[in-house]
């Protein structure tokens, strides 16, 4: 009920006389807040201050209330600064003139977070290039089938001085031709040392290629486990992004509810011009 | 030059001389608003400074100070001064520290000199109540608004705020009785 019905349903109905008294002081005790902050109509008004005169306990109420209001009233003189410093006031006209600056200021925690988040996903994304692109090439296999006859240490023939000669073979054992050996297939090593420690030797850098897998094979599927890795890095680093993202809308959007719980109102745009 | 020669150029002069007579018109209220709510003065400028930037974020060249944006201004303060006491309670909670601190907060030179102790008792019976009577009671004894204008700040109806300023002021009598009666055993 707003106070133009009040109004009008207090007109309507005259002072009960002497027996209604009593009924009327929860009433009346309702109406004393409005009463001693000006805020009831004439007619009311007048009701409530006839009441006071003639019942002590709602004039009693209405004391002690008054007395509430006085002592508010006697600390309104309390200080406070009556103006933003020039420093505020200089920040307050830079929001106007460079409202992005101003923006970026006022959620510097947000901008703060999601700088934080990029430069994190950089980093990650550059160890990892660099760790793959550091990594030793694979042994490469490369098949030399050779008799025993023609096989001899290739160290060996760097130390000699003098190009291999004939006069340098050895003595070659002539077999017949039905006791072929096996033809020895010899593993060259293209670069890097040997493994220095047992883990490298159990656990290689790269897989290892498969058996009867072509040097193409073995490169493109070296080449789609990278990028692979690569991929799953970007999801890790984008994933923690929206869940960053998404944890901050979430705890608005509840600080938002909470708040409205808790004494906040809504603003909207000003109403300006 | 004329602005409306060129409509979509950065605020101008006549921009910054009107945001200034904003601020000079409405600052000393919301500072003493923001003060009140807050118990703090400096806490109060930043609050305040804060609720004119967020004016600036909005900013149209038409704009001028009216009781509408008046009531605007106290609602952006009101909750920003609402943000400022969950950071400093959370902040609080992380620390341990007790909530009497709170009271502590009031620099000792604030209250003016004369102040009677029942004064100072009733300031700080004030800080009891919920945000939303402090702010109906703020708004009612210290700013003077009615309650048509306590109505448009707070979104409430006006019989609503009636309701929540009476049973405020009756919480006030009696904390401020115990209180009494307390001092006196």
């Amino acid at each position: 009920m707003n106070d133009q019905e009040d109004k009008r349903a207090a007109d309507a109905s005259p002072l009960s006389p002497g027996g209604g008294m009593s009924l009327k002081c929860d009433d009346i005790r309702e109406l004393l807040t409005d009463y001693l902050t000006h805020e009831l109509g004439d007619s009311r008004s007048a009701l409530v201050r006839e009441h006071l005169r003639k019942c002590e306990h709602c004039k009693a109420a209405a004391h002690e209330m008054a007395e509430t209001f006085d002592l508010l009233r006697a600390n309104k003189g309390a200080s406070a600064p009556d103006r933003l410093s020039d420093a505020q006031r200089a920040r307050v006209a830079r929001a106007l003139k460079h409202p992005i600056i101003c923006w970026i200021e006022v959620n510097h925690s947000l901008v703060s977070a999601v700088i934080a988040v990029f430069l994190i996903m950089l980093l990650l994304a550059s160890i990892v290039l660099i760790t793959i692109m550091n990594r030793r090439p694979p042994e490469t296999i490369i098949d030399i089938r050779m008799t025993p006859y023609e096989s001899f240490e290739l160290d060996k023939l760097e130390e000699r001085e003098v190009p291999v000669g004939l006069s340098d073979m050895p003595e070659p054992e002539l077999r017949p031709l039905e006791s072929e050996e096996p033809t020895i297939p010899a593993v060259v090593t293209e670069t890097a040392p040997p493994p220095e420690t047992q883990a490298e030797v159990t656990r290689p850098a790269t897989p290892a290629p498969r058996a009867k897998e072509s040097h193409d094979e073995y490169s493109r599927r070296l080449g789609n486990i990278r990028r692979n890795r690569l991929f799953g890095v970007f999801l890790i680093a984008v994933a923690s992004l929206l869940l960053g993202v998404g944890a901050f809308l979430v705890r608005r959007i509840w600080r938002r509810s909470d708040g409205l719980a808790d004494g906040s109102v809504e603003e909207g745009p000003p109403p300006l011009g | 030059m004329d602005d409306s020669d060129h409509p979509d150029q950065a605020p101008g002069q006549d921009d910054l001389a009107k945001l200034e007579e904003i601020i000079t018109e409405f600052e000393a209220p919301l500072l003493r608003y923001a003060a009140r709510i807050l118990n703090n003065s400096s806490a109060a400028q930043d609050v305040v400074q804060t609720t004119f930037i967020k004016l600036c974020r909005y900013w149209q060249t038409d704009a001028r100070p009216t009781p509408q944006l008046s009531a605007w201004l106290y609602r952006v303060a009101h909750n920003a001064a609402v943000d400022h006491l969950r950071k400093e309670s959370r902040r609080r909670a992380l620390l341990r520290e007790h909530s009497e601190e709170r009271q502590c907060l009031s620099q000792p030179g604030r209250d003016g000199p004369g102040l009677s102790d029942m004064a100072r008792k009733a300031a700080q019976c004030l800080q009891t109540l919920s945000l939303r009577e402090q702010q109906t009671v703020i708004l009612k004894v210290y700013e003077e608004k009615s309650y048509r204008e306590i109505s448009a700040i707070t979104g409430l109806s006006e019989g609503n705020v009636g309701y929540i300023l009476h049973h405020a002021m009756k919480k006030l009598a009696v904390a401020l009785k115990r209180l009494t009666a307390n001092e006196t055993m």
